[in-house]
Order: structure tokens, then sequence, then C-alpha cells
């Protein structure tokens, strides 16, 4: 309680904000005690949308686990299906066909630039600037279009297999990739002018929300949210998995780490992943999409941990093998949870529209929260 | 006789002088019909009101869909979904009127009724063409005014009364920014008024007969009046009091049914309004092109107005509130002075 | 002064290209009346293929049973003696729990087991989402 507030004997006032809110991102559910409209304590309440993710995957088989972490991110299942596939290649040490590699690639950057498309869209209407959502889910729309044209849903991928991919490119799919990345580029031009540089918004994101480098690191925050601190700490190039050592780009990096920062990080990571897009096109090559591997998948004893750079950060998960056709344990880091807590932190002495941006701007969803 | 390329507020004027003939030969005594004549004009008026809000509606719909690369309502009524609003009133008159628990049931029912009046009461100065203008009263502009400050009472009274915390901040949020908004609102008036030298609606647009207050120094007032006038009717990037993504609907959140149409059909009939008002007192009123009805050239200013707040609704992200009250304290007061200033001296110097 | 300008500018810009989208055709499809078309890979409801002489082509193998995640798939199966193979006297998929993974179309070792390019099947009752095996067998 401010000092304020106790010398005037007024009261805090308690909001639940959630887990029915437009802008809450799903079912996140805010306690907060506010002081008129200034945030004196935050508290997230998450749980709502649990489905016991880790345990269901302990009764599943390690293929049918990929179908699975469709839902943890549901809006970036590529990556998902990628950490998914990781650990057991690895225990079962299969070496996955170079194109297969490739493929992998190309769809979970342009998974990243559709699961950022999304972030754009909705934090435009967060900040309440709606138009912008809609343009974003255009260029999206085309993003799904491509998946389902190579493995036949728009959501729920389930594309990728323990030693490569379900199924092939089809033909109109490396020009389609090509003819999207063409006609992507302008419209992040546009994309800039229409909300990044708009005066409204940038005075609305510049300097909320701050996060310094060492609470950064302190709250292991991962993904876009620390590279807005200015840390270029990325899983593809800190511990490079697949064939990400194999390509050129940067880790775009912010300076203050406030909301506007960790806006243009993704702004200008959509770029970057149109880059890794562009040269993965080339190199693929005809070839096998599928490693030799045995019907009934049963990885020998054993434990690992696996990560990928998940759109909203590092997607770690943690199997347990016992030999059998299930894993012993399965543990999954989401990226979203993670960030989530630093939450808490932020909105004290904030006003509650600023509430929205800064939750809008670490960029979480609840499927992966609450998994 | 009665062309169709005469105004209609000639063949207001020539009724109005048919209904004198007519009740002299019956010897029906003046106040009859006096009664009658604005009797007449009240009905015209308010099927004219529940009409623009339809069509502004509608327009909103179709505008904001465009923009959005979408088409916006196209199955209700065939073409292009033009019933789509009609079927949407039609829909909130149905529906089940919730009053919260531990509401102030008083409060929450008439707050509706206070926000709409006013809004009307509003449209009874608007000169729509020559002669037609419910009252032409010499203190026209502030009747406007007047009334337009009464929906901060009653916002606030629909904000406190639904005994919820949203509904406050939301009540509490345009209190605060419509008190401040106000008077730059007024202060950009003030340049017409100084001009011109006369509040009457009628004046001022008899006053830009050759040139439209808009190519003159008036242009900043303009910038300044239309900019009030979106922080005034709530709209983005002002619309604050009721900020989806904040505060689920701000002030209205727990009106359902016919009361939360009030409330909407208020904020159309409102930025009508403040349209109107901008295509009197600075884009010349019904002035315009000989061959074209005073009416027609009014209602074309206005619209564009409204069109030009639509745009920015659409467009622009939402401010927030400390930085809302910032600029309009320390921005937009300084500049509605400024203009003052320049216009006073511009008057001057004319003379 | 020039930070105004430069504000103005912004808003102006940005105020352009929603102006630019308002005159160009909208992008969304009114869809009972038209239809994007559907990759012929949509993983759709499931359908059983016959075989060349007509009859039902799957054998009764379980795979599908087996390697659903969901267990929508359930079948019963006798063995023909003068055929010299089994078939399925029941085959019943419950779409009210099918996620449309696509695994058992992948995993059915006689390809027989595909599915269609259908993503319109909203019914009123739970009841008519379980397909039984003379719906899907076409």
């Amino acid at each position: 309680m401010t000092e304020t507030l106790k010398n005037t004997g007024f009261e805090e006032m308690t909001l639940n904000m959630g887990p029915q809110h437009p802008s809450t991102h799903g079912v996140l559910h805010l306690l907060l005690k506010m002081d008129g409209e200034v945030i004196t304590e935050a508290r997230p309440d998450i749980g709502y949308l649990h489905r016991g993710m880790e345990k269901l995957a302990e009764k599943r088989t390690w293929g049918a686990n990929i179908a699975l972490s469709d839902r943890w991110d549901y809006i970036a299942s590529m990556s998902n299906n990628f950490a998914a596939v990781l650990g057991p290649e690895k225990l079962m040490n299969i070496a996955v066909p170079k194109r297969a590699e490739y493929i992998r690639i190309i769809m979970a950057e342009l998974n990243r630039i559709a699961s950022h498309l999304i972030f754009f869209g909705t934090y435009g209407i967060d900040i309440g600037a709606f138009t912008p959502f809609f343009y974003a889910f255009r260029e999206r729309e085309m993003i799904l279009d491509l998946y389902e044209s190579v493995c036949g849903a728009r959501l729920t991928y389930n594309y990728f297999r323990i030693g490569g991919v379900s199924a092939d490119l089809p033909e109109e799919f490396v020009p389609g990739v090509k003819a999207f990345i063409k006609y992507f580029r302008p419209k992040l031009k546009e994309y800039d002018t229409l909300l990044s540089t708009n005066p409204i918004f940038m005075d609305r994101t510049v300097g909320v929300g701050a996060i310094s480098k060492e609470e950064a690191v302190d709250w292991a925050l991962s993904g876009p949210n620390i590279r807005a601190s200015g840390i270029s700490f990325d899983i593809r190039k800190e511990d490079p998995y697949s064939v990400y050592s194999e390509f050129d780009f940067n880790i775009p990096t912010g300076k203050n780490g406030d909301c506007w920062d960790r806006y243009m990080v993704r702004m200008n990571e959509m770029s970057e992943s149109a880059r890794i897009i562009e040269q993965a096109l080339e190199k693929l090559e005809p070839g096998d999409i599928m490693a030799k591997v045995a019907k009934v998948i049963r990885p020998p004893a054993g434990e690992i941990y696996t990560h990928v750079e998940a759109p909203k950060g590092e997607l770690g998960v943690y199997c347990i093998s016992d030999g059998s056709t299930m894993p012993y344990r399965y543990k999954v880091r989401g990226p979203s949870f993670v960030n989530l807590a630093i939450l808490q932190k932020m909105l004290r002495g904030l006003k509650i529209a600023d509430v929205v941006a800064v939750l809008g701007s670490i960029d979480i969803v609840l499927g992966e929260v609450d998994r | 006789m009665i062309y169709a390329s005469q105004s209609l507020g000639d063949l207001w004027v020539w009724l109005l002088e048919r209904l004198a003939e007519f009740c002299g030969w019956l010897g029906i005594p003046e106040v009859i019909r006096y009664s009658v004549e604005k009797g007449a004009y009240a009905i015209g008026l308010l099927v004219f009101i529940s009409l623009t809000a339809l069509v502004l509606i509608y327009m909103e719909r179709k505008v904001s869909a465009h923009m959005q690369l979408r088409y916006g309502p196209m199955w209700t009524g065939g073409w292009h979904g033009w019933s789509q609003t009609i079927a949407d009133m039609i829909k909130l008159l149905l529906k089940e009127d919730v009053i919260p628990d531990k509401a102030d049931r008083w409060v929450h029912r008439v707050a509706p009724i206070v926000v709409f009046v006013p809004s009307l009461l509003g449209f009874l100065v608007i000169p729509f063409d020559k002669h037609l203008i419910g009252a032409d009263l010499n203190v026209g502009i502030l009747i406007i005014f007047g009334f337009s400050s009464i929906a901060v009472l009653s916002i606030f009274m629909g904000g406190w009364a639904s005994n919820n915390k949203y509904t406050l901040l939301g009540g509490l949020r345009s209190a605060a920014q419509m008190i401040s908004y106000e008077l730059p609102l007024v202060l950009s008036v003030l340049g017409v008024i100084m001009t011109v030298g006369s509040l009457k609606m009628s004046d001022i647009v008899m006053a830009q007969k050759d040139v439209w207050f808009l190519f003159t120094p008036n242009f900043l007032g303009f910038i300044i009046y239309i900019i009030a006038g979106t922080a005034e009717v709530n709209r983005t990037p002002f619309d604050i009091p009721e900020a989806e993504s904040e505060l689920v609907s701000g002030y209205n959140t727990e009106y359902s049914g016919l009361k939360y149409g009030f409330f909407m059909l208020s904020e159309f009939t409102n930025t009508f309004i403040i349209s109107a008002i901008a295509a009197t007192f600075f884009m010349g009123g019904w002035n315009g092109p000989s061959w074209l009805p005073g009416i027609v050239s009014f209602l074309g200013k206005t619209y564009l107005i409204v069109f030009l707040l639509m745009w920015f609704r659409w467009t622009f992200p939402r401010f927030r509130v400390d930085r809302l009250m910032d600029f309009g304290w320390k921005f937009l007061l300084p500049l509605s002075f400024f203009n003052i200033l320049m216009i006073a001296v511009w008057v001057l110097v004319k003379k | 002064m020039t930070k105004i300008f430069k504000y103005t500018w912004a808003i102006l810009k940005g105020m352009g290209i929603t102006l630019k989208y308002f005159f160009i055709k909208p992008v969304t499809v009114q869809y009972p009346k038209e239809k994007i078309k559907i990759s012929p890979r949509w993983r759709g409801t499931l359908k059983q293929l016959k075989n060349e002489k007509g009859e039902e082509a799957c054998d009764g193998c379980r795979i599908c049973e087996k390697i659903c995640p969901v267990n929508c798939i359930s079948m019963e199966v006798y063995k023909d003696e003068k055929k010299n193979r089994r078939f399925t006297s029941s085959y019943t998929v419950n779409f009210g729990r099918c996620m449309f993974c696509g695994l058992c179309v992948e995993a059915c070792p006689k390809k027989c087991l595909v599915h269609t390019t259908d993503f319109e099947f909203c019914t009123y009752e739970r009841e008519s989402l379980i397909l039984t095996k003379d719906k899907i067998l076409r």
C-alpha cells in the first residue's frame, strides 16, 4: 500500500483481470491491487487451460507425442514438433536426411513468422489499433495455406516424424514460399509505417515495462524477451541444433528492454527468418525425407534434454526413456510459462493501460503456460 | 411552385406558409399553429436522427471492414447486408435487460436516458438548410456544448451505478477526459465566433458564403476542433472510457438490451453532431454550388467529417490515460490559446 | 516543432495505408457462397477404400486402432475361411474424439484408410459424430 493511501484512509481496489477479459490472451487471470489506476501489486493466476500434457505424454507412444506437442503452443506447432522429435532422435542416434533437415528449418522459420505475425496483430489490438490485426492475418493465412498444401492441416500440423518429416513437399510449395517471401518483405515496411513508428504507439510502448539485463537473466527469460534487453541469446546460435549452423543470419537485439524493443526485436526477426528460409530453399535438394527408423520406436533407456528456439523463446523437452514405446517422464519447458513470471515484477507501479501493453509484449500463449 | 432543385429549406418555408394560410382560414389560434409547426419539425428530426444512427452504424461497419480487407455484413437484407443494423436494433430490443446485483438501480436505469436526450436536443440548433433549423437561437453553439457536457454526467452515472470496477474506472476516465477536452473544443470554435461576431448558427453559415473558414487562419482551429471533437465523442485514439482491451467495454460493460442501444445510439448521434458543427463552422454549412440543394451539401460535408473520424478510429492505437491528459492540457490548450490570439490579430488586420 | 511535423507526417503516412486498403478489394471469402480451394492433402474425415474386386480392402490388422493417440477407432475382426483373409465386421470412428493427426492413415499397411477433403461435418448431436462402417467404407 502506498503512503498516500495509508494517510488518507482510502482503500486499495482489487481488480480481477481475466480469466474472461478481451486482452489477457486466453484465460490468464491477473489479480491486480490498484491505487486508482496505478497498480501496486499484480499476481498472475494460471492453470485455467491445464490439460496435463506431461502426464498424458507418459501414456502416449513417442510418435503420438508429436501429435500431442501441437497443442502446447498452438500457434507455433512446427517448433513444438521440432522440440518433440529432437530428444528421441538423439537417444536413438538417428541421422536425419539432409532434405528433411532443410524442410524442417523452412517450416520452423515460416512458423516463426506466423507466430510473430499473430503477436503483431494482437499487440496492435491490445494497444487499441484494430486494423493491423487483419493485415497480419492476411499474411499468416498465406503461410497456413502453404502448410496445408504440405501436411494437410492449418493449425495442428503434426508434420515432423522421428527421423524426418511425414510427407515430401508438393511441387507448388517451393515457388509458393518464394512468392510469399517476395510479397512479405514490403509488407514489413508497411507494418512499420502503420504501427511501429506511429507516435501514439511509441508513446504507449517506449520506456514502458523495461527489463534490465540482470533482471532478464535472473528471471530466466528467453527468446525475443531476453534479446530485447540487449543479451544476444539465441539457441540457434548458442547450441545449434539441426543444421542451423550452416545459415547466415543475425540475432536482432534491443537496447532498453522496454515494450517497444520487444516489439521491434520480433519485427526484425521476421525478416531474419525470411533470410534463413531463402538460404534453405537454395540448399534444398531432392533426396530422402525419412531416415531408416523402425516402425515401433523404442529409444534406448536414458535421459536427454533438447531445446529449440521457438518463436516465444527456449522450448525445451526433457525426456527419460526406459526403453519402452512410451516415455517414462516427459517434461516440457515452455517459454511462455517462464517468461510470464516476470510480469508480477514489471507491473508494479504501472497504469492499468500498461498491463495490456506489457502482457502483450511478453507474447504468451496460454496453451503453453498451462500445458 | 416548388422545383426539385430548390432546397429543402424553401420547401419547409413554403409548407409553413401554407399552414399559416390554412390556420388563418380556419381561425385556429396561433399557439396551436406554432405547436403543429414545431411538432412536425421535431417528428421529422426524430425520424432523421434514427435514420442517421442506422446509416452511421452501417457506415462504420463498412468503412472499418473495407479498411481491414473485409466486406463487413453482406447477407442480411440482400444487397451488401443493408438491413444488418435494423436487425441488430431488433435484437437489442428483444434482449433481456440485465441490472447487476447490488447496482444502484435507479441511476442505472436513468443513465441511458440522460445520455440520449442531450444528444437529441443538440440537433435543435443545427442548421440543415437555409431555413431548416429547429430554433435559430442567438446562443446556438453554446446550447450544443452545454448539452454535450451533460453526456459526461450520464457516462459517469452509468459507470458508477453498475457496481463494477471496470465501469467505475471507465466512468472516472470519461469524466476526466471530457472535462479536459471540452476546453480546447470550445476555444477552437471561439476563433470562428470572433471572426463572425455572432453565436447564431445561421450567421456563421452566412459569413462563409464566399470562402469557408477552413481556408482562412481558422484552419488551425479546425484541426484542434477535430482532435478535441474526437475526444469528446470517445472515439479512438481517445476511446479511453471504453478502452476495449483494457476495461472490457468501459462504462457500458454492464448494460444490455435497449439501454446499451441508447448508449450506442448516443455515441453515433454525438459523432454526427460533432461532424455537423465542423461542417457548419469550418466548411460553410449548407453553402455550396447553386445547383446542389443546401441539405445535400451540408450532409455531404458532415459525412466527410464522419468518415474522417472513422478513418482515425481504424488507423490509430489508443492513448494512455495520463498521456491523454498531458496532450490535452499541455499541448492542445496552449495551442488553442495561440489560435485565438492569431485569429484576433487576423480580425484586426482585416478590419 | 520539428517533432510535431515528424509526428504528423508519421500519422498521415499511417492513414495513407488504411486509405489505400480502403479501395483495394477485400481478401476475405464469402464462405457458404464461395469456398477456398482445399489442398488434396487435407486431413479431413476418414474413408476406407475398396479393392479392385469391390470388397473392402481393410484386412483388420488393427494397426490404426493401436496407433491412434486418442483411441477413437474401434473395430471387430473375423476371419473368412473361404477367401482366406480377415474382414472387419464393424469399424467405428468417433469423430468427437478424433484430432485429425493422420497417424492412422500413415500407418495403414494396405493404404486403404485415407483422408477426405471434407471439413464440414458439424452436427447437432454427438451421436452423429460416431461414424460406423457403412459411412466410412465408400
